[in-house]
This record gives C-alpha cells, sequence and structure tokens, in this order.
C-alpha cells in the first residue's frame, strides 16, 4: 500500500513542479510583454513529445512548447534563436530535463519546430565534469 | 468507503505538503526568467553590435589586441545571454574610453 502511496505522491509532486515552471515562465513572458522588453507574447505548456527524443528522466508529456501566440509563420532562423536561448541556458534545460521534459517545441500559428534537449545538455557528461 | 477516505486525506496532506515545499524553494531559485525573457529579443541584435566592436582585426596595439581576442571569445560564448552580454559591454565601453 505504502508503495503506491509512494507513487501517487511522487506523481503528485511532479505534476507540481512541472506546473510550477510552466506558470512561471508565462508570468514573466507576460510581464516581458507588457512592459515592452519583448515584442512577441509567448506562452508556455506541457506537450505529448517526441518519442525519439527519450532520455533516461523522460516522463509521460514530456514536450515543453512555447507557443508564439502574435505570429502567424515563425521562420527557422528567428525558432532556432529562440531555442538556443533556452537550451544555451544550462540550469533552466537540466531543469526542464529533470522533470521529465525531453523536446522543446516552438509553435506558432502554421509553423512547428522541435529540438532534442539531450542533445544540448548531455546530464552525465556535466555529472563527470563536476565529479573531476 | 474509509479506503477512499484515507486516500483523499493523503494526496490533499501530499499537496499542502508540496506547496510548502515549493514556496520554500522558490526563494532558493536560481533561473533568471526575466533574462531568458529579454534574450530572446534582444541577446542576438547586441551579440551582432559587441562583436563588431570587439573584432581583434580592428586593433592594431597588440595589447588591444590580446584584450579584443579575448572579450570577442567571451561574447561568443554568452551569444543567448542578454545578461552577461550587457555585463560585457560596460566592460568593453570602459575599455574603449581608457
Amino acid at each position: 500500500m505504502n508503495r503506491y502511496f509512494r507513487f501517487l505522491a511522487d506523481f503528485i509532486s511532479d505534476v507540481l513542479e512541472r506546473r510550477d515552471l510552466v506558470s512561471r515562465f508565462n508570468e514573466s513572458a507576460k510581464h516581458a510583454y507588457y512592459s515592452g522588453n519583448t515584442n512577441r507574447l509567448l506562452k508556455a505548456h506541457t506537450s505529448t513529445g517526441k518519442r525519439l527524443y527519450k532520455h533516461s528522466m523522460s516522463r509521460l508529456r514530456s514536450g515543453f512548447r512555447i507557443r508564439v501566440m502574435d505570429v502567424d509563420v515563425l521562420k527557422q532562423p528567428d525558432a532556432t534563436e529562440m531555442a538556443m536561448v533556452i537550451l544555451e541556458n544550462g540550469a533552466f534545460t537540466r531543469q526542464l530535463m529533470a522533470i521529465g521534459y525531453d523536446s522543446l517545441e516552438i509553435e506558432s500559428g502554421y509553423s512547428f519546430y522541435d529540438w532534442q534537449m539531450s542533445k544540448y545538455q548531455d546530464l552525465q557528461k556535466f555529472a563527470l565534469s563536476n565529479n573531476n | 468507503m474509509k479506503l477512499i477516505i484515507k486516500i483523499a486525506r493523503y494526496v490533499y496532506h501530499t499537496i499542502k505538503r508540496l506547496e510548502k515545499k515549493r514556496k520554500l524553494n522558490l526563494k532558493k531559485e536560481t533561473i533568471d526568467f526575466d533574462n531568458i525573457q529579454q534574450s530572446f529579443n534582444n541577446a542576438t541584435r547586441l551579440h551582432r553590435e559587441l562583436i563588431v566592436v570587439t573584432h581583434p582585426d580592428r586593433f592594431t596595439d597588440e595589447k588591444q589586441k590580446v584584450f579584443a581576442t579575448d572579450i570577442s571569445a567571451q561574447v561568443n560564448t554568452n551569444k543567448y545571454n542578454y545578461k552577461e552580454l550587457i555585463k560585457l559591454q560596460t566592460i568593453i565601453n570602459n575599455h574603449l574610453k581608457n
């Protein structure tokens, strides 16, 4: 019985952590847009993700999807630039991967692009370099 | 029925405990979301500006050239980090003034 409770607690914890991260991201995006620091309104949510991009910590619904609200067609270089901001931010990407995300997806009205997180942040490599 | 009540009570207390933990963790948070948002829009533009200013070929003096090589490497490393680029910009401006 205890095992089931622990599983339930873990599940709830993950859901809360993910919800929290996504809401903080959305809040900061909204704030940046309202204050004029950025000219794109972004909204993040959790999606199904891509099975090909799985890593050892992936969970169900493993896509971190960012939706660009006010653009219909987002060009590839612009999307790549946005993705690289996240993927080059080691702390953020590692946190995303630790709570079970494995794919980063950027979409606007008619365009959709995705990236594999583990390709940019090798968790094992990070652990080894820390030990050294 | 008793079991359902037990589970519901457990879930309720777990959520409460985790929420408390989450609030504590928020204070320790290191991820700068504002920086991420600003980087989306401004980092590449600023990177382009800085890389033009600090290109080593612009300098003839050996000391300046070494500084330019070092700082342009740093600019390239922080290409997508607006906050770091701003810091580098102030360093570059101060150096060029002198």
